[in-house]
């Protein structure tokens, strides 16, 4: 069985790190980007199965990721949006704009694979 | 100590606060607050408890623990409140609110809040001692870890560099009076701060954020990074000593 392919979204290289580790220990194929520029140049060539994005990221925000690919790439993957503490009001644009789901800094990895487990059985 | 000379204090305090601008208040003028603050604090104890003014060799943590809980035992002891000249008692509370106003219009008080804060603002030691350093657990991001401390280390290492990169950032944003571009600096390394159980810096960097996305405050987001190039060595050391009992342990 192939492993299914995750996109992780994140400009904080030390959370990224730490989640890019665990993800892939978790069985994920995944592949990082570290601005909204890698993350266009990746959706350009490649569908993951599931997006992990930060909402604030340099270029092209988690918002904007969640437009590009609900409204330009007419996909329904399932995105999962980690948002800093106290940032409901995006969390809720993000809702509206098509995620699956959020996840609050600083972030469990633990909670994290149990969430991309539940949006991808969804699927 | 007669009350002539607690309202020569008053005064003193209240030139000292006359004289820094708004704009101009540096570390060394809150230390000069804090001094006068504490000065005349001992002042007003010896005059509310006179058998303290008769004791000069108080042990200072004694002294201390007296000071803060003055307000305290002010309230609840009402002899000692019968004893204090009424009208000197008024004037006082009205200079202290009228400083508590001055204060909370240079918006220090919340970063003045825990007393972590204000040991690492009055504490001017560039190097740490080893009693300054802050006790942080780094087990729960080796269960993260999944027990592999290189991984931890890599993290450790991270941690150090965003922390200098935010550092450097800061200089230039504040110096460039780019508030957009600071807060964008303190948000990337906040998630960092927080995963790694660090909360004096990530308190500092939350408040330079939030003052960032707010009323942009110059003077005081300078305050706060000033807190944070103190901070950060002495969590970085501490980080470190962490890591090495871990790898003590390991071995």
């Amino acid at each position: 069985m192939s492993k299914k392919k995750l996109l992780l979204a994140e400009d904080d290289e030390l959370l990224a790190s730490l989640l890019n580790f665990r993800l892939k220990k978790g069985g994920y194929d995944v592949s990082h980007s570290a601005d909204g520029k890698q993350v266009k140049e990746f959706l350009a060539t490649t569908t993951p199965d599931i997006i992990v994005s930060d909402i604030m990221m340099p270029y092209f925000s988690g918002m904007e990721l969640i437009a590009y690919v609900r409204n330009e790439l007419n996909s329904k993957i399932p995105i999962i949006i980690i948002s800093s503490a106290g940032n409901e009001e995006n969390v809720l644009n993000a809702f509206e704009l098509g995620a699956n789901d959020f996840i609050s800094k600083p972030v469990s990895p633990s909670e994290l694979l149990v969430r991309v487990a539940r949006e991808l059985n969804k699927n | 100590m007669k009350p002539k000379n607690l309202l020569f204090q008053l005064s003193h305090l209240e030139s000292n606060l006359n004289d820094f601008s708004f704009e101009k208040l540096s570390v060394e003028d809150a230390d000069q607050l804090k001094q006068s603050f504490l000065s005349f604090k001992r002042n007003l104890l010896e005059k509310i408890s006179p058998s303290n003014a008769e004791n000069q060799n108080i042990p200072s943590q004694i002294l201390k623990k007296t000071l803060q809980s003055f307000e305290k035992s002010a309230i609840a002891q009402d002899s000692s409140i019968s004893d204090l000249d009424m009208d000197m008692y008024d004037a006082i509370i009205s200079h202290y609110k009228s400083y508590g106003a001055v204060l909370k219009s240079l918006k220090i008080e919340s970063a003045m809040k825990k007393d972590n804060h204000s040991t690492l603002i009055f504490n001017k030691s560039d190097s740490p001692g080893a009693d300054s350093l802050h006790t942080i657990d780094l087990n729960p991001i080796l269960q993260d870890c999944m027990g592999e401390i290189d991984l931890l280390t890599q993290l450790v290492g991270l941690y150090e560099r965003n922390g200098l990169e935010f550092i450097g950032a800061a200089k230039i944003h504040l110096q460039t009076h780019d508030f957009k571009q600071l807060g964008l600096a303190a948000h990337k390394v906040k998630a960092g701060l927080a995963m790694m159980k660090t909360n004096s810096l990530h308190s500092i960097i939350l408040q330079i954020e939030s003052t960032c996305n707010g009323d942009k405050d110059l003077k005081h987001l300078q305050f706060l990074c000033d807190c944070f190039i103190m901070e950060f060595p002495i969590v970085r050391k501490s980080l470190k000593e962490a890591l090495a009992g871990l790898n003590k342990n390991k071995g």
